[in-house]
């Protein structure tokens, strides 16, 4: 049997993306046409039946979302679809919106009429300026076509949609930095709640999710949340767009059904990720973009499904894959994660600003040998602080690597250290413990 | 604040604070609610009388047993909330967040102006920091950057943001913005121009906000003790009482203790040969500013005074083209250095904006602007100079203002008055020297967070006619007044403008309350104010007016 499934990329082999037959020979805008017969609430109560959990990464349900905003009585409401793909390793809302981007645009019109909107908006990365162009150009063509713009489908609804392009900062794909960004102000992270279905773009109540979040909602409405929901996980439905990249023989996107293939076979499977390059040995797999948990050998047999990782200490995240053999070392391997959001941190909150460059430079002297046990410790310290007190997902999320990396490689970080006999005289950044002081007691 | 308007319709909310039962109505956030039950949770970016910005993240607490903590500063109390806001771990949190800012902080204590006053270093105490934590190599100090009056060290800078949102949501001006990312966030100007380039009213409220040392005022007290030592020139100084606060504050000494004579007694054995008070200067300044408004061309325009010459470009270039008429009528110090123009002449008064009005580079066109004076000195600056000379003001045995020069009791602009409008004349210099003086009192500290609208007096003129008085306190309220009022007034209206929000006592050049003190108000003058908004009003004489009437008419006036 296939170990893929074409729910979301159907039409992605069509030699023009931007034909709207080829896309209705495949099932396209049956969902559109199905809801503009139903109610919001009917709509909704199928979204809820799939357990679509949100693609960005966060995996919130989006029934649940749906539903929240739905109760909201004010208006006008905005539906954002969030193209910002910031996580490295992760290229698979490209992938839509090069291929398929009726079927990101249909499930944005299906959102628009559920919640009454008139406007909707894709933030697209700054990178991505030819697939803003195509976005565009697909935007243009189902307004001819009267699948968007006025009076869509003669059924009375009209919806918008406009490409707005992005600052090229990480932060910007956290949903509110990114209205803010859309708004033109900085791309910083506001503070929440208000929640953005209730303050949110221009302060009106708003629905964020992620392209491929939006791309599954034609499927679930067309066919029913239950039919979503039984293709894949009985806790998470339906289907996952998966970025494998790395040392692997066949990188690219796979559409895999939630809950079916372990990690193993998603990497070592012939019609998947196909093994290791020659001559290459597995070390690690980084999940869910930079903010994901690294897995290890032990990680493999875990369940590609979002609550099965979990019990794994894994994550699903944004879907990405990065493989990675014996020749990357885990702490240079670190390193560089850190270096990417020490760089990225919108420096607001002092967690993430002065936490990721701190653990930056704790790493490199775990890297040369100059590291004691007070790095260490003050490595944790600083992972979960960060974690737990920073004021966004960045700065939270920031430490997950390293921490789920110093579980499955103790060696490399214990082994490292100083041992007494090596140090030289040097002054101890932690000359006491922790909670030593009277202030803690 | 948009919280405070919508809590009117909600009942008060019920929680938990470290198991103890609080009630508090709603929209109060956590940390008020803590508060409300004798805790204080540590803060550092929070402020008062701004909105969160939940940057530091030194405040965080737990609720209902979450993991992800919540800026204390930031959430709002919602029914049956349990906050824990001091378990063993969340000070260790807090222990590390605090870490981190100390991380790369300049070990600069004991040089620094803010030491002894400064929240950072309050709170490394409070939290016993045995030594600066997680250093690889104190940064250096790079020059400060130079705004003109107003000085930033931005290694000093924590990054709270207080100083923007101060001059966003208090002032209105928006002349300093959040600007890059990562460890070079932090506050700028937009492409990095001078702070003096833009819109700034250089009012100085953001360096009351700094809760650390990295904002300042460009420090004279070293010039004018330099200054004095120059041979051949008369030295002069203008003491205005509203430096009080603080200067005690920043002498460390309890507030009432240093008087107006002991201060005189340090300002001459410095080398003053002559100290006077303000109130003949501001009675002449007002009569000066009532000639020009009685004689106004343009009675149905509001007149315009305002206290600082910066504030002029932020506040009347948005305006129409000629619907206000700008005073030109100098100010107390502007009377002054015009009387001592070839003296050395110093006014200590507790402001930053005069710094920038003495130099005005463009003389004659700017409304505030000081013409003659050598040096504008705020109260930190006259402790500094007490300081360094070793006086102890509140120890000095007293010595009396100097009686001004007779130059000082002739305004110019008084002679045109025509005879049947010398009653107004007297009058409306006395409505001026109230207003102005009220101003220079100073208000609460409270009133930031409140619009004020403007106070409003009306006055009886001869004939059955009114004038209106209004003041103004801080530019974005003073904005929208000059938006209204430049539509046009029904009768002749005289609006005043003190740039800084809580008026002169409470001015940028005063007391640097640090947030972890409050709440203290500061002081508010104890000027009864006289009448209400809208009701016609019996301003009080000003001094000597009637002996000056007699000279400059022949005769007293009612
Ligand atoms: C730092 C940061 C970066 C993020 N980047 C993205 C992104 O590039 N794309 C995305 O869809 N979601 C991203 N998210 C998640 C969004 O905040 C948000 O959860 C998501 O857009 C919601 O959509 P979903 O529920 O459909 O996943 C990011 C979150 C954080 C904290
Ligand atoms: S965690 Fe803090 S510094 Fe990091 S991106 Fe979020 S708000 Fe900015
Ligand atoms: S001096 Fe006043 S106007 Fe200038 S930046 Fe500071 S707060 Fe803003
Ligand atoms: S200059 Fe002062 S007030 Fe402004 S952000 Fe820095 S520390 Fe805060
Ligand atoms: S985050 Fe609350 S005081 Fe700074």
């Amino acid at each position: 049997m296939k170990k893929t499934l074409t729910l979301i990329t159907a039409g992605a082999d069509a030699p023009d993306p931007l034909s709207v037959s080829a896309y209705e020979s495949v099932g396209g805008f049956k969902g559109l046409k199905k809801a503009l017969t139903m109610t919001p609430a009917e709509i909704v109560r199928e979204v809820l039946a799939a357990k679509l959990l949100g693609r960005g990464g966060a995996a919130y349900p989006a029934g649940k979302k749906w539903e929240q905003l739905l109760k909201i009585p004010r208006g006008p409401k905005y539906v954002v679809a969030n193209a910002d793909e910031g996580e490295p390793g992760t290229f698979k809302d490209r992938l839509i919106m090069d291929k398929v981007p009726f079927g990101l645009l249909e499930g944005m019109a299906v959102a628009g009429h559920v919640f009454g909107a008139r406007n909707g908006y894709v933030y697209v990365r700054g990178e991505y300026r030819l697939i803003g162009k195509k976005l565009r150009a697909a935007i243009e063509t189902l307004k001819a076509a009267g699948r968007l713009g006025e009076n869509i489908l003669g059924s009375g609804f009209s919806f918008d949609v406009k490409v707005v392009s992005g600052a090229g900062a990480y932060v910007c794909g956290e949903n509110s930095a990114l209205l803010n960004s859309t708004e033109g102000k900085a791309g910083r992270p506001r503070i929440k709640p208000p929640h953005l279905a209730e303050v949110g773009l221009f302060l009106k109540p708003t629905l964020v999710n992620n392209v491929e979040t939006f791309a599954c909602v034609p499927s679930i409405v067309a066919e029913g949340g239950e039919r979503f929901l039984s293709l894949g996980h009985p806790e998470g439905g339906g289907t996952k767009l998966v970025c494998l990249s790395g040392r692997v023989k066949n990188p690219g996107v796979y559409e895999i059904p939630l809950g079916r293939l372990t990690l193993r076979e998603l990497i070592f499977d012939p019609e998947l990720g196909g093994g290791m390059r020659e001559g290459d040995v597995f070390n690690f797999a980084h999940l869910g973009g930079q903010s994901g948990p690294i897995a290890g050998i032990a990680g493999l047999d875990a369940v590609y499904a979002h609550s099965e990782l979990k019990k794994a200490s894994l994550a699903v995240g944004s879907g990405a894959i990065v493989v990675m053999d014996r020749s990357v070392g885990i702490l240079d391997y670190l390193r560089r994660v850190s270096e990417f959001f020490a760089g990225e941190s919108c420096g607001k909150c002092v967690p993430c600003r002065e936490g990721n460059g701190t653990i930056l430079r704790y790493l490199k002297t775990l890297e040369d040998g100059e590291a004691g046990p007070e790095e260490l410790r003050a490595l944790s310290l600083l992972a979960e602080t960060m974690a737990r007190a920073s004021f966004c997902g960045l700065g939270q999320a920031a430490p997950t690597a390293l921490e789920s990396a110093r579980k499955i490689f103790p060696e490399e970080f214990e082994g490292r250290v100083r041992r007494p006999e090596d140090a030289e005289v040097r002054e101890a950044p932690h000359p006491t413990k922790f909670g030593d002081s009277a202030a803690t007691a | 604040m948009e919280r405070e308007e919508t809590l009117e319709n909600r009942g008060p909310v019920t929680l938990f604070v470290d198991g103890v039962e609080v009630t508090v109505p709603a929209g109060s956030t956590i940390l008020e609610a803590a508060a409300a039950t004798g805790i204080r949770v540590p803060t550092l970016c929070d402020h008062p009388a701004l909105k969160p910005r939940a940057a530091c993240r030194l405040c965080v607490v737990e609720c209902d047993g979450g993991h992800r903590l919540k800026a204390a500063c930031a959430t709002e109390v919602y029914e049956g909330a349990r906050v824990a806001t001091k378990s063993r771990e969340l000070l260790n949190l807090r222990r590390t967040v605090l870490r981190l800012i100390l991380s790369n902080h300049p070990d600069e204590c004991p040089v620094c102006e803010r030491n002894l006053n400064c929240e950072l270093q309050t709170l490394a105490r409070e939290f016993g920091i045995p030594r600066l934590p997680f250093r690889e190599e104190f940064p250096k100090t790079p020059d400060e950057k130079d705004s003109g009056d107003i000085l930033r060290n931005p290694d000093k800078c924590v990054k709270c943001g207080r100083c923007v949102a101060v001059c966003r949501e208090i002032q209105g001006v928006e002349a300093a913005g959040d600007f890059g990312r990562s460890r070079d966030y932090g506050p700028g100007t937009p492409f990095g121009e001078e702070l003096a380039d833009g819109p700034c009213v250089a009012c100085g409220e953001c360096v009351l906000a700094c809760p650390v040392g990295a904002l300042r005022e460009r420090d004279d007290s070293g010039a004018v003790l330099k200054a004095l030592d120059e041979a051949g020139k008369v030295k002069v100084a203008l003491l205005s009482p509203e430096v009080a606060p603080g200067l005690e504050d920043a002498l460390g000494c309890p507030r009432g203790s240093v008087g107006a004579g002991g201060t005189i007694t340090a300002l001459k054995r410095t080398g003053f040969e002559r100290v006077f008070g303000r109130d003949a200067f501001l009675a002449l300044s007002a009569l000066e500013e009532a000639g020009m408004f009685l004689s106004s061309e343009a009675p149905d325009k509001p007149f315009v005074s305002l206290c600082s010459p910066r504030a002029e470009s932020f506040l009347i270039r948005g305006l129409p083209g000629d619907s206000v008429i700008v005073s030109k009528a100098p100010n107390p110090d502007g009377i002054f250095g015009g009387i001592f123009g070839e003296a050395i002449a110093a006014s200590f008064l507790p402001c930053v904006a005069r710094k920038s009005g003495k130099e005005s580079k463009n003389p004659g066109a700017g409304a505030g602007e000081v013409r003659g004076l050598t040096f504008a000195l705020n109260s930190r600056e006259l402790a500094r100079l007490a300081k360094v000379r070793g006086f102890d003001l509140a120890g000095l045995p007293p010595s009396d203002f100097d009686v001004p020069p007779e130059a000082a009791r002739v305004p110019k602009n008084a002679r045109g008055i025509p005879e049947g409008a010398r009653e107004d004349f007297a009058r409306i210099a006395r409505a001026i020297f109230a207003l102005d003086a009220e101003g220079e009192r100073g208000r609460p500290f409270s009133a930031l967070r409140a619009r004020n609208a403007g106070r409003v007096r009306t006055l009886a003129l001869s004939g059955g006619k009114t004038a209106d008085f209004v003041l103004v306190f801080g530019t974005l309220e003073a904005k929208r007044v000059l938006g209204e009022k430049a539509k046009g007034v029904a009768r002749p209206t005289r609006v005043k403008v003190m740039s800084c929000p809580r008026g002169c006592a409470g001015g940028g050049g005063q007391v640097r309350e640090t947030v972890r003190a409050f709440p203290r108000e500061p002081e508010s003058g104890g000027f009864a104010a006289p009448g209400e908004r809208g009701e016609p009003w019996n301003p009080p004489e000003l001094p000597g007016e009637k002996e000056l009437l007699a000279r400059l008419f022949g005769g007293a006036e009612g």
